[in-house]
């Protein structure tokens, strides 16, 4: 028993240590030179913003536009593909230096990490299969109704979950490493409904026929660019870079290539974290 | 310190992760005995019938990763078995628990028969001359003296189930390295809560192998 206190013992005085630990990061603040690689993470789960060419390549909208971000300010990236829940973690603690995960720019995120000027803005819906018992809802307050009583299946720590933990008739909510997981599991009738990001919604519909959307686009944030918060040099740049290719309409050639002419999620004008925090309406549906 | 409030709150969710992983633990380890029984008493059959198909359960668990098993249970099977209508939500439990018992069973099976083959034959030879039948000789005189030299490869296997439930993260477990992965999405405290779980885990563990080196005592096996 002695030895069980013991251990105990060690493991709480080592979390209690942690408050020295992470404020170490802010003190070496690194400037970033030209020819110094920097390591990009990509959720490559997350279609059409980052997924994979036929190599195994990343591409997809999010890519492409860090690219052209690099491109005008002589950056030499390197993309990591790395599961959604790993990033936050790897960013803080600086063996990432930034991350395109379509991230929503979210208070708690924030206090983390930096994020960019917002370049996409989202939102989310419920899919289902289209012979379910659910009926599809048309407005935003009908939510609660619509999840009651239904298991719903969608990726960890995301704003999904976070809209899903204010409801209050969820019975189970499941939660996957990556959506396709969660997809899977709409298929086999393991899940009633999947809640996620309507641009990939979109995109699962268009290669499944038999499923489709069960509401309006729920709350609205904005995809940031994530940047550690020990390179704040970088994040200046990405953002400058950003608004370098907005000015030049690469951003919007970019856009169409990938979303065409619906401009729903275009971001024209700039729009700062802050801003993207409070007029993003996710605060609507979460707290009332 | 914000920190420790954050993870004073989380304990009830943490809580609930190691009873979910408890469950797992607890119904795969006392489902795998059975499995294990039969794997290991088939293989010493007479009939081919039984050695054939204990041998095909064995390599068949032993030659494929549990997250395969777990993978191809859960997300798989549903696809082409309609069993998520048959057992609803349950279905989590049972694919998990039964992937769970029938890959610990498979090397359980070989513990059982490696302390069967170890007691000398002349144990065998003496239960006969005293007119024993077979299934006396098994359970009367084999089984007793094999069981104890089983302790030490059953332990091990068990304390290794207890890990195996981390596994069933990938398919929303719910066990308690889902739920750390759930609260560090959520409160970005990696470090923290990864010491925490580590430390769940090991005491767990701790306690089982304690427990059995108890009864390691009782039976006096150390001494010899």
């Amino acid at each position: 028993m002695k030895k069980i206190g013991y251990c105990l013992f060690i493991s709480i005085f080592s979390v209690l240590l942690l408050g020295c630990h992470q404020s170490n990061h802010d003190q070496n603040l690194e400037a970033i030179d030209e020819n110094q690689e920097i390591i990009v993470a990509a959720d490559i789960s997350f279609p059409p913003f980052e997924t994979t060419d036929d190599h195994g390549n990343p591409t997809g909208f999010d890519i492409d536009l860090l690219k052209a971000i690099a491109e005008k300010e002589h950056l030499n990236l390197k993309f990591k593909p790395m599961q959604f829940n790993g990033i936050i973690p790897g960013l803080q603690s600086g063996l990432l230096q930034m991350a395109v995960a379509g991230m929503s720019i979210t208070k708690a995120r924030g206090e983390n990490v930096n994020f960019s000027d917002a370049y996409y803005f989202s939102g989310l819906t419920f899919i289902a299969k289209k012979n379910s018992h659910n009926r599809p809802i048309k407005k935003e307050k009908d939510v609660s109704r619509l999840v009651q009583g239904n298991i719903i299946a969608t990726k960890k720590g995301t704003s999904s979950v976070t809209l899903l933990e204010t409801q209050p008739g969820v019975t189970q909510v499941r939660q996957f490493d990556t959506i396709d997981d969660a997809y899977n599991l709409l298929a086999t009738g393991g899940a009633d409904m999947v809640l996620f990001d309507n641009p990939v919604n979109i995109t699962f519909l268009k290669s499944h026929p038999n499923y489709h959307v069960m509401s309006p686009v729920l709350t609205g944030e904005y995809y940031g660019i994530a940047v550690s918060r020990a390179y704040p040099d970088l994040l200046n740049k990405v953002n400058s870079g950003l608004a370098a290719i907005r000015q030049e309409g690469i951003y919007k050639e970019i856009y169409a290539k990938y979303f065409g002419q619906n401009e729903e999620g275009l971001v024209s004008t700039r729009v700062t974290p802050n801003q993207a925090i409070h007029q993003g309406n996710a605060s609507k549906i979460t707290h009332g | 310190m914000s920190h420790i409030s954050v993870i004073v709150d989380s304990i009830p969710m943490l809580l609930k992760g190691l009873w979910m992983t408890l469950q797992y633990s607890i119904l795969g380890i006392v489902l795998s005995i059975p499995f294990g029984l039969f794997a290991g008493l088939g293989k010493l059959s007479r009939f081919i019938l039984c050695r054939v198909m204990a041998n095909l359960y064995i390599e068949m668990f032993r030659g494929t990763p549990l997250l395969v098993q777990i993978l191809f249970m859960y997300a798989g099977l549903p696809l082409v078995l309609p069993v998520q209508q048959w057992f609803g939500s349950f279905y989590l439990v049972i694919a998990a628990t039964l992937t769970l018992a029938l890959n610990e069973g498979a090397y359980i099976g070989e513990i059982v028969r490696g302390g069967i083959v170890s007691i000398h034959k002349g144990q065998r030879d003496a239960g006969y001359s005293l007119g024993m039948n077979r299934r006396i000789l098994l359970w009367c005189v084999v089984m007793p003296q094999a069981f104890r030299r089983m302790i030490p490869p059953l332990v091990n296997q068990f304390a290794q189930t207890i890990k195996d439930t981390s596994l069933l993260a990938v398919v929303a477990g719910a066990e308690l390295i889902y739920t750390g992965q759930i609260l560090i999405a959520k409160t970005f405290l990696a470090f923290q809560f990864w010491t925490i779980i580590a430390g769940i885990y090991f005491v767990m563990i701790y306690s089982l192998t304690r427990c059995a080196s108890y009864l390691e005592k009782k039976l006096g096996i150390a001494k010899r």
